[in-house]
This record gives structure tokens, C-alpha cells and sequence, in this order.
């Protein structure tokens, strides 16, 4: 069966025919294709995957995660964990699990993406979480919504799915964590996002999952006047792949897809953004800031398409990276596929190392090395981290990514 | 009443290609078709030793075993390469001694594209090497560089007296292993340029070869070799005109540049190929293989002013393999009607402490395509290696595209790397201040495009600069919308 293209045996029930198929005749991605052009997925292939349910994780004190208020849903290797859950109602929003829904096949056969891993997604679902939200509402509270691999060659199939409707607002802190003892655990996951007139949705994604893999798909469209702003942080992970597609269909949209990266030893971390702007006078920023250390291996692919038509486009990239290692590698591709006129788009790229002057001047008023080179990096991701409303979270990534 | 930009398109719409014309001259043409047969004709035609016979025969099985790359930004009709002649060559006439024996047919050619051997002879000091498809007819000036040890001639006069040298280069910048278009270029590449600056010499003018797709249905395979010595400079000027054609042709050449420890190389092009007419009917394939490779302290700069062609596909490159070395390249490149140009460099650092520019200014037009595709390289041994790329991109109407491709990958912590891309159209109020201050709308794009271009044109050495702003005006002249 799929054995030849990724090794796993065990199958969920209930999964959809047509991904199935197509899963079948489609092929295993290969670094000849551009989008995996820098991406090594032998050790990916090598791993025997198993589904595994059992849950291995007490608290999360081991996690240091910030004060945490709001709805938490925690999904442990893909099935939810209802001890470290918190689930409460709130006023127009609806929380829904694609485990309890008696319509499993028609909703996975909804498919989202015909690239491999989002197929392997659909076919394999082990878990789906979905959440409305009505016209008019602005839900104050944050939505948690963490996944963790605790179980060694586990292979875990997740999906969000977010429907904001009219004049709306929601908030969600996105986690995705491996446990420090656990390997080879891989978190394929597909956020799916539909942001509807006038409303907004942020997305704070934080990962850092040790030796586990993590490739996640967001697919975001956008209706008239609406917002999304998405801040990546990504600690670790023996291999992660951020594909996220912004699709804008209605005019007058705002989209911000932010990042920090931070590949350590053996690790490749890869950005791979793509927005297309369908209709005119919209406005997109990205900003992506790498730090590689060791061995690693820091990876962004940025391209925004304005396409016929879509005049008055803003759109604005960039990526600044650090090496700190002499093994450290960085491919940076910030493209744009412009086809029309009236545009002011750019983009830019800079790869480089601490500037000694700088460091010389931190030290010469007696700050030690080590001080010194934290001060520098906590300028430069600086920019990105006050993207982040919430003070706790920014210290816990600031933490985190210090950490490394 | 004034001239109004509705009437200036008019006028362009109607205007045909200015150097569209076909000289009737007399050649021999090999059948049309490519097998083994054919290339050992060429091979024998031009009187070629074995050791070349068996270097096209390799580059044409290898070349059998590729396929045609289409990762380019690029859409065409694939060339039909068993329908193209590989080999034309104008009629042998008695050796020339003086310009009075040359064709008269030729000089008027050469007179319609503004160039007159006497003139260029006399006044600028500019040695013509003149490839009238593929075989060098005319060569000036060679006397005087042999006096200095400089070799300049054609391809296959090279190959018989200087056989060492070209046994020695070729292929070692461009392997017929590189890529498909390389592969049948080795295979049966036609002629082209030899230059040699020997040790120390600075040549004292700048070397220009014009070449010309003459004969209707060859493909033109031209190969350029040159070679810096240790501590030599060269300038050398490439530019092209072609006829106009229905059909589409193929150009496929490759250009080796070989920069010695402490040698400079200044290799300049204005290209302007037949782009197609309004409806993107005919107009010339070019897909060109550049790529020079640098030695200790040693310098290759390209600069290109591309406005022709309908299908652009070429990467002058620089191999960085030389400690302190430099590279270079300044492009601007102009599309209009249906043209569609994937073009940009590759900067490959190898060397300690080497520095490369990436100057890239994009113009579109009318309903074209214009892409910049580059890599910028930094080996892991590269130490304090710095590059700095700044691709501009233009927008002239509602219809064309304008891409940006940059492929950067860095492997050394102590390199810098700095990429900086901008696509925007003409800013109104720009045209604004100039147009309130009683300049004509036409004038004001002229001379905001030009000002936008100056940075690489600056680059060009004076005999083309003046060309390529003429060339930069005819291409886009009326293209606002």
C-alpha cells in the first residue's frame, strides 16, 4: 500500500475514500521538486510509523508554557486529552470534534490540498477539531489549542478548521510540542481557515518539538475587509515544515504572516509562505527572522502573486537571518509573480553574523559575552516578538527561543 | 495640437523591426536534420582534428539522454530540432586582403546596421570580428593585437592554429554535460569568437563581434572562449541584430570566460534579437549558456542590455573560485508585446574574501513576461565572502508580469549577503513634476526609464551606451498605457 512512499501500518477507521485514492496515485515528494528542493525527507521515510492512543503526558508544568487562560484543548498524539483539557462554553462560539461527528467521511472528503502530506492528512485523520464563530461576536478569551507527541514513531493526523463569520474576532495560541524524551514522532497537521467580512483572526503558532517532525499546511482565505495575522515561532524540531497558503479574495484585506526560526543542531526548520493577492487594494506583510546554530539548517520561501487585475496591491517581505555556527546553512527565496501594474511590492533578504563592533561596544561597558549575544538577538527578533498583544507569551518565547 | 501618446502608439504599432532585413548572399547549407552524420559533416566541413570530432560526439549522445528544461518562467513552442539546418556557411570566396574585396552585399548589410568596418577601423579603435552566420568573414585590427601577443579570431581558425589553447579551456567553465542547451551547442556548434590576452598585456582596445542569424531556418550555435592571462585586461562587446522571420529561430550559444590569477574580463552585450511583431508572432529563442570562472584577485564583469528576442532564457554566471575574487553583473532587460525574458546570474563563491554585485533592472511592456532568476552561492570555505543584489523590476501596463526569483544560499557564517528586490510602476507624481515643468509625457518616461537604467548602463562602455539608450527608447516608446 502507501508502504513504499512512507512507512506506516496502522490505520485509523473511518477514512475517506477519495483522499485514499488520490493519496495512492500521488507520489512521494523528492528534493526535485521545488517546493522540497531544500528539504530532506530521508529520515522522514526511514521512520516505521504507528497510530498510538495511550497518554504518556500527567501536567504540563514540563512544558514551562506561559499563564494560560481561556479554552485549552490539549490533543495528545492526536486523540484529546480531557484530564489537561479545559473546555468551557462561551457565547457564539461552537467547538466541535470531528471524533464525535457522525459525518466523518463527508467532512474529510472535503479535501483541502492535493499535495502528499495533506492527503496523507485527509486519508488518516485521527483527529479534527473545528470551531464557529457567529456574526458579530469578538470572543475576549484565548483558544489554546496544543499537540503533542509523546508516543515514539507516532504519526499523528490533526486539523483546525476556523470559521469566523461576519464582524468577528478570535484569538488562538497554537502549540505544537514534542516531549523531550520522545523521537521520531511526526505532526501532520492542516489549518483551515475561513476569515469572512470584517472580521480578524490572529494566530500565534509556537513550536518546538524536540526530535519529533512536524509538517503543517494553513490554507487561510479572506473576505472583504477582514485581518490575519500569523506569528511562527519555531524553538526546534528535528525536521518542520510551515506551508501556509493566504489566499485573498476580498478587497481591503490586511495579512501579516510574521516568523522566528531558530534551527539547532541536526535540525531544519522550513518556511515556505505564499500569498495570493486575487483582488485589488489589499495590503500584506511578512516578516521572517532566522537563527541557525550548529549544524542547522533555516529555510525561507516566501512568494506573494499579485494577479491580474489586482491593482493597489501593498505587499512587503522580508527575511533577515543570523549564522552562529560554521555548519550553519541558510536558503532564503523571497519571490513575487507580478502581473499587474499599478503595485508597490518588495522584498529583502540579508544573511550575515553578530556585528563585531557591536558586540565590542555591549562588552567594553562590561557585559559579558554570552550577555552580550543574547542582547543582540533579542534586537534583532525584537520587531516580530512585539507582534505578540500578550506579555506573558512574549517572555515565553523570548525564553524559548533564547534557550536554544 | 500636441502629439498625443494615443497617435505616438499608433505609430509604434505600425512600426516594423528597423533592422529586419535579409541579406542575399550565397551559402552552403547542410540537410536539414541531427545525427552523427551530420555533426562528423560539420566536423569535416571545418576541417576540425580528431580529438574536437570526438568531444561533439560525446556532448551529442550525453544531449540525446537530457531533457528540455522547463523550470523556466517561460512558455513556448518547443524548437523542432530535427527541421533546423545545423550548418551554413557563406560561400568560400578567394582570401581577402582589403575591404574592396569584400561582398558588396555584405557591406550594405553592415552599413544598414550602422556599422562601417572603414569608419570603425579609423575612428574608434574598435576591432570587428564579423560573424555573418557561421563563418567569420571579416576580421580588422588583428595585425595590430598580434603585435602584442592578443589572439582574436573566429572559433575554427582557433582550432586549427592554436589548437593548444582551445584543447586546453574548453569546456572546462561549461562541460557539455551542463544542461541540454550546452550539450547541443557542444555538439554542433557552428563558430564563434577565440580571444587569448596573454601575460601582463592590456589590450588597448575594446574587442566587439557582431553576430547576425542570417540564413533562413539555421539554428545559430555560436561558442565564445576567452582567456585572461595572469595579470591581462580585456573588454571585450558582444551585440546582435537579426532579420525578421516568421519562423521561430534558435540561438543557443555558450560563452566561456577563463579569468586568470589578477586578470579583469569586461564582457558586454546588447542584445536585440527579433522579437516577435505585435501579435508575438516569429522571433528568435535564445537560450544562452554564460559563464566565467575566476582566479586568484582576478575580476569578471558582465553587463547586459537585452531588448530582443521572444524567448530569453540566459544566466551569465561567475565561479568564484579564486581567493579575493570579484564578480559582477548589470542587466537590464526590456520586454514588450509578447516577449518573455527569464534571465539573471549566478554568483558562486568558492574563494576566501570574494565579492560579487548583482545590479538587475527589469522593464515590461505590452503584454510580456520579464523574470529574474539568480543564485547567489556562498560555499562553506568561502570565508568573508559579500554579495549584495538589488533586482528592480518596472511595470509599463495593466497586462505584463514582472517575477523576482532569487535563489540565496548561504553556507558561511562569516559571509554577508543582502538581496533587495522593488516592482512598482512609473510614480505619477514623478511624471507629474516633469510633465508640469513643460515636458511631453513621451519625454518624461524616456527620461525617468533611462535615469532608472543609468546604473547599469554607466557600466557599458561608451560605443554601446549610446546604442543601448537608443534601443532603450525604440523598445518602449508608446508602451505606457
Amino acid at each position: 500500500m502507501i508502504t513504499n512512499k512512507l512507512n506506516y501500518i496502522s490505520l485509523f477507521g473511518g477514512e475517506s475514500d477519495n483522499a485514499l485514492e488520490q493519496l495512492n496515485s500521488s507520489t512521494f515528494p523528492t528534493r526535485k521538486e521545488e517546493e522540497w528542493k531544500y528539504a530532506p525527507l530521508k529520515k522522514l521515510k526511514k521512520i516505521p510509523f504507528i497510530n498510538h492512543s495511550e497518554f504518556n503526558v500527567q501536567n504540563l508544568n514540563s512544558f514551562n508554557l506561559p499563564s494560560t487562560s481561556g479554552i485549552i484543548i490539549v490533543l495528545e498524539n492526536g486523540k484529546l486529552n480531557p484530564n489537561l483539557s479545559k473546555l468551557f462554553s462561551l457565547k457564539g462560539l461552537e467547538v466541535s470534534f470531528i471524533s464525535n461527528s457522525k459525518e466523518k467521511n463527508s467532512y474529510s472528503n472535503n479535501l483541502k490540498g492535493n499535495d502528499y502530506f495533506s492527503l496523507l492528512n485527509s486519508s488518516y485523520l485521527t483527529e479534527g477539531i473545528t470551531l464557529k464563530v457567529s456574526a458579530g461576536i469578538v470572543i475576549e478569551e484565548t483558544i489554546n489549542i496544543l499537540n503533542i507527541s509523546s508516543c515514539d514513531n507516532c504519526l499523528i493526523n490533526t486539523r483546525l478548521d476556523v470559521l469566523l463569520s461576519k464582524n468577528s474576532a478570535l484569538h488562538i495560541k497554537q502549540y505544537f510540542l514534542g516531549k523531550s524524551s520522545t523521537k521520531n514522532g511526526f505532526i501532520n497537521h492542516i489549518n483551515n481557515f475561513s476569515i469572512q467580512q470584517n472580521s480578524s483572526l490572529a494566530l500565534d503558532k509556537f513550536q518546538d518539538l524536540n526530535e519529533n517532525f512536524n509538517i503543517s499546511n494553513d490554507r487561510i482565505n479572506q473576505d472583504r475587509s477582514s485581518k490575519f495575522i500569523s506569528n511562527t515561532f519555531t524553538c526546534s524540531g528535528l525536521f518542520t515544515k510551515n506551508n501556509i497558503v493566504n489566499n485573498v479574495e476580498g478587497e481591503n484585506c490586511h495579512s501579516e504572516l510574521n516568523g522566528v526560526f531558530t534551527p539547532s543542531y541536526n535540525e531544519h526548520i522550513d518556511n515556505h509562505t505564499l500569498i495570493n493577492h486575487l483582488v485589488p487594494n489589499c495590503q500584506s506583510f511578512e516578516n521572517y527572522k532566522g537563527i541557525v546554530k550548529g549544524n542547522g539548517v533555516g529555510v525561507f520561501n516566501g512568494k506573494v502573486v499579485v494577479h491580474e487585475n489586482a491593482q493597489k496591491i501593498e505587499a512587503f517581505q522580508k527575511n533577515n537571518n543570523i549564522l552562529l555556527d560554521n555548519d550553519a546553512v541558510i536558503y532564503s527565496k523571497p519571490e513575487l509573480e507580478i502581473y499587474a501594474d499599478d503595485v508597490k511590492c518588495s522584498h529583502g533578504s540579508t544573511t550575515g553574523q553578530f556585528n563585531l563592533d557591536s558586540i565590542f561596544y555591549l562588552r567594553s561597558r562590561g557585559i559579558s559575552l554570552k550577555k552580550a549575544k543574547e542582547l543582540m538577538i533579542l534586537g534583532f527578533i525584537n520587531e516580530v516578538i512585539q507582534k505578540c498583544n500578550d506579555l506573558d507569551f512574549q517572555d515565553f518565547i523570548i525564553d524559548s527561543l533564547l534557550k536554544n | 495640437m500636441s502629439y498625443t501618446e494615443k497617435e505616438l502608439k499608433k505609430e509604434l504599432d505600425n512600426k516594423s523591426y528597423e533592422f529586419g532585413f535579409v541579406t542575399d548572399i550565397e551559402s552552403e547549407k547542410a540537410p536539414k536534420g541531427l545525427n552523427e552524420d551530420i555533426i562528423r559533416l560539420i566536423s569535416s566541413k571545418k576541417n576540425e582534428p580528431h580529438w574536437l570530432l570526438d568531444y561533439r560526439l560525446k556532448a551529442f549522445k550525453v544531449w540525446k539522454t537530457m531533457k528540455e528544461p522547463k523550470w523556466a518562467h517561460v512558455e513556448y513552442e518547443k524548437p523542432r530540432f530535427q527541421d533546423i539546418s545545423y550548418y551554413s556557411a557563406p560561400k568560400k570566396k578567394k582570401e581577402l586582403k582589403s575591404l574592396d574585396e569584400v561582398d558588396p552585399e555584405l557591406l550594405k548589410t553592415m552599413d544598414k546596421l550602422g556599422i562601417s568596418i572603414e569608419e570603425q577601423k579609423k575612428l574608434s579603435g574598435v576591432a570587428v570580428d564579423f560573424v555573418m552566420d557561421s563563418v567569420s568573414v571579416a576580421t580588422s585590427f588583428k595585425e595590430k593585437l598580434a603585435e602584442l601577443g592578443i589572439i582574436f579570431c573566429s572559433f575554427s581558425e582557433a582550432v586549427q592554429n592554436h589548437p593548444d589553447l582551445v584543447r586546453k579551456y574548453m569546456g572546462t567553465v561549461v562541460p557539455y554535460t551542463d544542461n541540454y542547451y550546452a550539450a547541443l551547442n557542444s555538439a554542433v556548434f557552428s563558430d564563434g569568437s577565440f580571444c587569448y590576452i596573454p601575460k601582463g598585456i592590456k589590450c588597448p582596445m575594446e574587442l566587439s563581434t557582431y553576430f547576425r542569424i542570417n540564413e533562413s531556418g539555421t539554428g545559430q550555435f555560436e561558442r565564445t572562449l576567452l582567456i585572461a592571462d595572469h595579470s591581462s585586461y580585456v573588454s571585450y562587446l558582444e551585440g546582435c541584430t537579426a532579420p525578421q522571420r516568421d519562423e521561430n529561430q534558435l540561438h543557443a550559444a555558450v560563452v566561456e570566460l577563463i579569468s586568470l590569477d589578477n586578470a579583469e574580463i569586461k564582457y558586454s552585450t546588447v542584445q536585440n534579437w527579433y522579437p516577435g511583431d505585435e501579435k508575438g508572432v516569429g522571433g528568435v529563442y535564445n537560450f544562452v549558456t554564460k559563464r566565467g570562472i575566476c582566479g586568484y584577485r582576478s575580476k569578471i564583469s558582465w553587463t547586459q542590455v537585452e531588448t530582443g528576442s521572444a524567448v530569453t532564457w540566459k544566466y551569465p554566471s561567475c565561479i568564484l573560485k579564486g581567493d579575493y575574487s570579484v564578480g559582477e553583473f548589470y542587466s537590464v532587460a526590456v520586454t514588450n508585446n509578447f516577449q518573455q525574458a527569464d534571465t539573471g546570474t549566478k554568483m558562486i563563491h568558492v574563494g576566501n574574501n570574494t565579492k560579487s554585485t548583482i545590479i538587475s533592472k527589469g522593464i515590461s511592456a505590452g503584454k510580456s513576461q520579464n523574470s529574474y532568476r539568480g543564485l547567489v552561492k556562498i560555499g562553506k570555505g568561502a570565508q568573508n565572502s559579500r554579495n549584495f543584489s538589488q533586482c528592480d523590476s518596472l511595470l509599463m501596463t495593466d497586462q505584463c508580469g514582472a517575477h523576482t526569483f532569487p535563489y540565496i544560499e548561504c553556507e558561511n557564517p562569516s559571509a554577508t549577503v543582502e538581496h533587495e528586490a522593488t516592482t512598482s510602476k512609473i510614480g505619477e507624481d514623478q511624471l507629474f513634476y516633469c510633465m508640469q515643468r513643460g515636458i511631453s509625457e513621451e519625454k518624461a518616461i524616456s527620461l525617468i526609464v533611462n535615469g532608472y537604467a543609468k546604473e547599469v548602463l554607466n557600466k557599458l562602455p561608451m560605443e554601446f551606451a549610446v546604442e543601448a539608450q537608443k534601443l532603450l527608447e525604440i523598445s518602449l516608446e508608446g508602451s505606457v498605457g
